[in-house]
């Protein structure tokens, strides 16, 4: 009896001591393997700097970072010009819009440069790696992930570019990319987050498809801007931060950042180009004029933009859809799935007290 | 004699059993304590929190008209506990746009194209052919727009982007004129609290929300003078905010509120400077 209460202490203690440092058990499993590395890459070195004259850390040259501490140490304008050489075909306005010439890379990187006879510090910037390859990738390599995040204050943007006092035909800022007032003076156009927020006119296809083989219709989504085009046409010079500034704009983050291909939505199915959807941004989007930075921006688009009596909040026709038929149908039915906004991955789940509480308002 | 023995024999086996029973939950109960904590204690669970609609409709000609892209600032405690900060905002005095342009001695053009959409920069509206060239120009855009053309090599490049070659006052000096007033302010306000000032701007219909709010005593306030038709306009309101919705509707709740209504002041001399110009 004594031994069997003794084995269950120690087993206790055992197992408490696991439970509460599971850590201890990690960091003794990620020592070992990060040593295993560590072999492996001393072992790479050694290879390396014995055909070369100087012993020198192995390094991947088939990618470039600008977090190394010699490139955060240089000025942008150290490497990148501004504006290029190509810009009137690249762009068709002053832009920063290729990469670096050689002489920025190997005032440096001169061994590399030389180094066999397919240098791999050339797959950088060219598409292939061949004395005679001049092709290069597009510049800022499309589709692949950022080592910069971008410094925008909505606010500050909105104080500026929003017309006070809205006149048809009167239309706001001027942007490259601008997309001109509708001649239909009936439909209501609101123009000042256009100039950066394009609508987007084609299909999107992510990997795997969108959630229950819905297809968003051409013109659901807007885009976010990509490049320079509606920023250089006030910020080019004069206006801080100029072309000259990068770091006004871009922060070179710890980490990589990839860019969203498809917006997250928590209500697929709303569309911004529908008719009854354009209406001024901010009226939706009702936190984005106090936004000071991007950091942790969300749409943030409250179910009371959506709620009010003459758009989805209840109807007095029985055969409409409307959060409160649809949020009744749910309550009753836990099998039903709210479909008229929501993509069954949202619409199965339990009605939010926010949708109860907007049909109240 | 059997039997007593196997009765203590089963005795001892259901004590034996019982105590192992209470060491499992008495284990698993120290186990899952802190994990309970700290489910219970969660931030930001517990806190309810307020939402400000705000509606600024001030009347033109008896009727209420949304106030629109105007900003207001939303300030921790109430007036009381303001007081000081109140007594700044209440001095502050009124540089209108129109005087401000004629002080930088803009032309008359110009301060028509600003005041026609009620603009305070030039970032506002589109800065479209018929302000370059003929009877409605406005030489400080034809002067630029003449300099960008030839910068950017072509005319239509030489239009959008002329505002990077106009003076820093005309671009935007009224509007970084007001921000270094209203940033003076608002770090006073943030010596008397501790959160981050937030604002937002009204829509078309003059509504703002301010949101994720911590129920208690704010001000509301555009904290500098907004020109609206002849009259300067500034508010400085007292709510409290309590979990869920709020309503603060400019100008009805005037009991709460600091409102200080004057006629736009005269820029006489200044008008002299630009006439004889």
């Amino acid at each position: 009896m004594r031994n069997r209460i003794v084995i269950i202490m120690l087993f206790t203690a055992l197992a408490t001591v696991w439970c509460i440092h599971p850590r201890v058990s990690l960091k003794a499993a990620n020592q070992s393997s990060q040593q295993t590395q560590r072999k492996k890459q001393s072992k790479r070195t050694t290879g390396t700097s014995n055909s070369g004259n100087r012993a020198r850390p192995s390094r991947d040259y088939s990618q470039f970072s600008h977090r190394s501490d010699k490139h955060k140490s240089l000025t942008c304008d150290a490497c990148h010009k501004a504006p290029t050489y190509n810009w009137p075909a690249a762009s068709g306005f002053p832009d920063v819009a290729d990469y670096p010439e050689h002489d920025a890379c190997a005032r440096c990187h001169r061994t590399e440069f030389f180094r066999g006879a397919l240098p791999v510090i050339c797959s950088i910037c060219h598409t292939k790696v061949s004395p005679r390859g001049k092709q290069r990738f597009a510049f800022g390599k499309p589709n692949q992930s950022s080592q910069f995040s971008t410094i925008f204050p909505h606010d500050l943007h909105q104080d500026v570019i929003a017309l006070n006092n809205h006149k048809p035909g009167v239309e706001a800022a001027h942007a490259v990319r601008h997309t001109p007032f509708a001649k239909d003076e009936k439909k209501e156009t609101y123009n000042n987050c256009t100039i950066c927020h394009e609508t987007q006119s084609g299909l999107l296809n992510p990997q795997g498809g969108f959630q229950d083989n819905f297809q968003p219709p051409a013109g659901t989504f807007k885009a976010a801007p990509v490049g320079h085009a509606s920023c250089f046409d006030c910020h080019w010079k004069n206006q801080e931060p100029t072309h000259q500034a990068c770091k006004g704009c871009h922060n070179l983050s710890p980490t990589d950042i990839t860019a969203l291909r498809v917006p997250q939505r928590k209500s697929l199915k709303f569309n911004h180009s529908r008719e009854d959807h354009l209406r001024e941004c901010t009226a939706c989007h009702i936190n984005i004029t106090r936004e000071t930075s991007l950091v942790g921006l969300k749409p943030d688009v409250p179910i009371t933009s959506c709620s009010g009596a003459s758009c989805h909040g209840a109807s007095p026709k029985a055969t409409k859809v409307t959060i409160e038929t649809e949020s009744d149908t749910r309550t009753r039915d836990p099998g039903f799935v709210c479909a008229k906004c929501h993509t069954s991955e949202k619409g199965k789940l339990a009605v939010p007290p926010s949708h109860r509480a907007a049909l109240i308002e | 004699m059997m039997i007593e023995l196997i009765n203590s024999k089963s005795n001892q086996c259901a004590t034996s059993v019982a105590l192992l029973f209470v060491c499992r939950v008495v284990f698993w109960l120290c186990l899952l304590a802190p994990a309970i904590a700290s489910a219970q204690s969660q931030p930001g669970e517990a806190v309810a929190t307020g939402v400000l609609r705000l509606s600024v409709k001030p009347k033109v000609n008896g009727k209420p008209k949304g106030l629109q892209r105007k900003r207001f600032y939303l300030i921790k405690g109430g007036l009381e506990a303001n007081k000081t900060l109140v007594d700044r905002i209440s001095q502050q005095s009124l540089l209108t746009r129109e005087c401000f342009y004629r002080n930088a001695k803009a032309s008359e053009a110009f301060i028509n194209w600003l005041i026609e959409v009620d603009c305070e920069s030039v970032y506002c509206r589109p800065i479209d052919e018929q302000f370059l060239t003929g009877p409605a120009a406005v030489p400080e855009f034809r002067d630029a727009y003449e300099r960008s053309a030839k910068e950017y090599k072509t005319p239509q490049l030489g239009r959008l982007w002329l505002t990077t070659n106009l003076t820093d006052v005309i671009r935007d000096g009224f509007y970084r004129q007001k921000q270094a007033a209203i940033k003076a302010l608002i770090g006073e306000a943030q010596n008397g609290a501790s959160t981050r000032i937030n604002s937002v701007m009204t829509d078309r219909n003059g509504t703002a929300y301010f949101t994720d709010l911590t129920p208690g005593p704010y001000l509301v306030s555009n904290l500098l003078p907004i020109e609206f038709g002849a009259n300067s306009i500034l508010w400085i309101c007292e709510v409290k905010i309590v979990a869920g919705r709020n309503n603060l509707q400019f100008p009805n709740a005037r009991n709460t509120c600091v409102v200080i209504e004057k006629p736009l002041p005269a820029c006489n001399a200044n008008k002299q400077t630009a006439s004889t110009r």
